[in-house]
């Protein structure tokens, strides 16, 4: 099934997308413009910016892989291709904040996963993008739920398992699908019993803050070097640096933590080393909500289905720190989780008592607000990337409302009634 | 409702506290669960059971009154395959030391009140107990509700002989080089079932395991197999075919692509769940199952029920409302988790439908319940208030 992926050319969304034009407007009206290539506009549907409100009727109008234009009036360019979106619903594309598609590879055995590093209990100097296997079919499900970001990261096996990578879902190799540095992984979890490894969660905290405290150590070693010449270099430390960054702020951490002490612990490392940290899972945030709100910790809650019901305890968590104006991001975990229910898992907050517009950020803005990259993904902005999905309902939120369409950089990459998957429809049927 | 059963409620309503007994859901749409719908009717509960459904009935003073008027009521909701209150998957025993008969694993023994107050929460007032998955025979299910002392709760103690076939039953590989304790391919498993059902047959397995087997040899209860690519199910449409007994096939991810044989078959579905994990819930042949599925079995003409396969987390509520969004009616899927799984189940002169003589486990909703927004107001468990919103 991947054979079918492998041997589909870019070419082929823009294809797909020209069979499906149904009308290229012209300027002056009186005869058809020439079609645009790579330019289109989605209009008639209630468009959900997630920056600001929903428009009614709403325009969206690409150009070159970049949002050109969203209101209620834009006007559609010359040579643009119209999709009609009456009755239907566009929001940005959906970022899943926790993933580790590529690594636990579907239908592979444990035995042929890269999900865990644990020849050390620290591995800063292991990146996720030189292990990823974008040949994993569950990509295919991905795009079918909307999904156009993930962060991918390894573990949670080892206190440190490397670097995260973010990618977006265009297809082809990692170098294809390659968008940002996702910073590191931390995970307080003793669960390891190879030697070397901390046996309990305060030891890995311990271990987690000497070895930051070490990465400071080196850090400060070369910036003597630096003033100083005559003061010799320290040897080159790939652990040391990339923990260092995150010193710099440089990175951002995302700290796997599920437990109200776990929590603590995390909190404890954002106190000490003012990093940019971020909490994984999280399902004791109602607890924390104040102090993470306070000191500007974000969740990546989940995750969430098959496991929560609406009525569960945990859920109160994210509706709260949300309330306080903190940053609330929803992730499944794959495999753990089923990708496809990310935005299903939405509608359970609102019952809960989280507004719309905010459980919306939770699948779009706030994923790209964790890693800065908000001026690029996660709304629908004139400038930003054309990550679109094109929803069968007003309401983006409801179950019944399901995924048309999915554009990563103006490209088309799923089409529910063209059966077009850019990475093989197979997996993905009937889903 | 006559006058004299009229005046035999009022008696009643006399005769007992006020709302200890007698009960009644006044002014709801009542979707009684096989497809009607009535207006503006009451529904009138007297010890646990439905003694009248309709626009005149009388509720006299005194009896308790649930208001609907705007509102929906259904039969409480029923999960035709659950795991609740099941432990970690035991290894099972050994078919080659042990002979053809395995100890049947009783589920209910797994039961004990209020086992899944999340899922009574979202109208699910029951649920078919399977036994240990793992197994080529687990075992009895039961079905039980989800609210009550185990005298009310226990429904029907033996409701079907659980079987699994397929990869969850095989995966169990002998390790290395010692030699296997079980049988390593599905024929071998299928040839331990026929052994079995032959010794049966000739009375020649004798305890609780031989009584049991005689109920499915004599179609009182029916074979749950669990089987999900077409050529399994076929299997178990091709054994029980040998052996007369009633099929119910579970799980059956592959089935849209038999749909018609399985209609023709009169075999129903348990259709699994399209909620889980990809990686670590269930058997990987599970993961073929698709949305759609329920919806392409509907309009076969498929009998179906919906499950979870679960124990805790999301409720077979969504699973109903997920196979309406992707292709099943929403009146489908609301039968499929009330009349039609209580018919699957063997136990719709109990369960799954609004209608005189029935328990009275209703629930009323704030709106059709096959929607995303829906949410419970009451779930009444036996005439008796188990959760108000």
């Amino acid at each position: 099934m991947f054979g079918s992926r492998k041997s589909l050319p870019r070419w082929v969304g823009r294809t797909v997308a020209a069979l499906g034009a149904a009308t290229v407007v012209s300027a002056a009206g009186c005869r058809p413009a020439e079609p645009v290539p790579g330019l289109f506009a989605i209009t008639g549907g209630v468009v959900f910016p997630a920056s600001s409100d929903p428009i009614p009727g709403g325009v969206v109008v690409v150009r070159d892989g970049k949002i050109e234009a969203v209101g209620a009036d834009a006007p559609i360019p010359a040579g643009a291709e119209v999709i009609d979106a009456a009755g239907m619903s566009v929001i940005p594309g959906i970022i899943e904040t926790h993933s580790h598609m590529g690594f636990k590879v579907l239908n592979l055995p444990a035995t042929g996963s890269n999900n865990n590093e644990l020849s050390s209990p620290i591995n800063a100097h292991v990146r996720a993008i030189d292990g990823l296997d974008s040949s994993d079919p569950a990509f295919a499900i991905a795009v079918a739920a909307g999904i156009t970001t993930q962060n991918i990261t390894t573990g949670s096996r080892s206190p440190n398992s490397g670097q995260a990578v973010l990618v977006k879902m265009r297809g082809g190799t990692v170098e294809d699908m390659f968008l940002a540095p996702a910073g590191i992984k931390f995970a307080i979890r003793a669960t390891t019993p190879y030697p070397g490894f901390p046996t309990t969660d305060r030891g890995v905290f311990e271990l987690l803050a000497a070895e930051l405290e070490a990465a400071r150590e080196y850090l400060d070693a070369v910036a003597a070097h630096d003033d100083d010449p005559s003061i010799p270099r320290p040897q080159r430390n790939l652990t040391r640096e990339a923990l260092g960054r995150l010193l710099s702020r440089e990175w951002v951490v995302g700290v796997h933590s599920h437990t109200e002490e776990q929590m603590a612990h995390a909190i404890e490392l954002k106190r000490r080393f003012d990093l940019d940290l971020y909490i994984h899972h999280g399902d004791r945030t109602d607890v924390h909500a104040e102090e993470m709100a306070r000191l500007g910790i974000p969740v990546s809650f989940g995750p969430i289905l098959p496991f929560d019901h609406p009525d569960s305890p945990d859920l109160a968590g994210p509706v709260r720190l949300a309330e306080l104006g903190g940053i609330v991001a929803f992730h499944q975990d794959h495999p753990d989780g089923h990708q496809y229910f990310l935005r299903h898992t939405a509608a359970m907050f609102v019952k809960r008592g989280m507004p719309r517009d905010e459980a919306l950020r939770a699948l779009t803005l706030n994923g790209a607000r964790i890693f800065h990259l908000e001026e690029r993904i996660g709304s629908l902005e004139p400038g930003m990337d054309a990550d679109l999905v094109l929803l069968s309902g007003e309401d983006p939120l409801a179950w019944e409302s399901l995924v048309e369409r999915v554009w990563v950089d103006g490209e088309l990459v799923f089409d529910r009634s063209a059966g077009f998957n850019v990475f093989g429809a197979r997996v993905a049927e009937g889903w | 409702m006559s006058r004299g059963r009229r005046l035999a409620a009022l008696l009643l309503a006399l005769a007992l506290p006020a709302g200890a007994q007698t009960l009644a859901v006044v002014g709801g749409e009542v979707h009684t669960g096989d497809g009607d719908v009535l207006r503006g009717v009451t529904v009138f509960v007297e010890d646990g059971k439905i003694t009248a459904v309709g626009t005149d009935v009388e509720v006299p003073e005194g009896v308790e009154i649930v208001a609907a008027a705007g509102m929906v009521v259904t039969p409480g909701l029923l999960d035709a395959h659950t795991i609740l209150g099941a432990g970690a998957p035991q290894t099972p025993p050994s078919p080659l030391d042990e002979g053809p008969v395995l100890p049947l694993e009783r589920a209910v023994d797994r039961f004990r009140e209020n086992l899944a107050p999340l899922w009574l929460r979202s109208g699910v007032t029951a649920a078919y107990l399977a036994p240990d998955p793992g197994q080529l025979l687990g075992g009895t299910g039961a079905v039980v509700k989800l609210f009550g002392p185990r005298e009310t709760a226990v429904v029907d103690e033996e409701a079907g002989v659980a079987a699994s076939f397929g990869e969850s039953a095989v995966g169990n590989r002998p390790p290395g080089r010692d030699a296997p304790t079980r049988r390593t391919t599905r024929q071998g498993m299928i040839f331990d079932l026929r052994n079995t059902l032959v010794a049966a047959s000739e009375d020649a397995v004798e305890g609780p395991a031989g009584g049991t087997l005689g109920r499915l040899l004599a179609g009182e209860i029916p074979l749950r197999m669990l089987a999900n690519t077409p050529d399994d199910i076929e299997t178990a449409l091709r054994v029980a075919g040998e052996f007369d007994v009633r099929l119910v096939v579970d799980h059956a991810a592959g089935a849209p692509g038999i749909a018609d044989r399985l209609a023709a078959a009169g075999v129903p579905v348990v259709v699994g769940p399209m909620v889980l994990g990809i990686g670590d819930g269930g058997p990987m042949e599970l993961r073929g199952h698709t949305p759609a599925a329920a919806g392409i079995l509907h309009r076969a003409g498929v009998e179906i029920a919906l499950s979870t396969f679960a124990g805790r987390g999301r409720s077979v509520w969504m699973e109903a409302v997920l196979a309406s969004a992707h292709g099943l009616p929403s009146e489908a899927a609301l039968t499929a988790v009330t009349a039609d799984a209580a018919d699957v189940l063997g136990v719709s002169d109990r369960l799954g439908r609004i209608a005189v003589g029935l328990d009275a486990d209703l629930v009323v909703w704030d709106r059709h319940p096959i929607s995303t927004w829906a949410n419970t107001a009451v779930v009444i468990v036996d005439g008796r208030v188990a959760f108000r919103r």
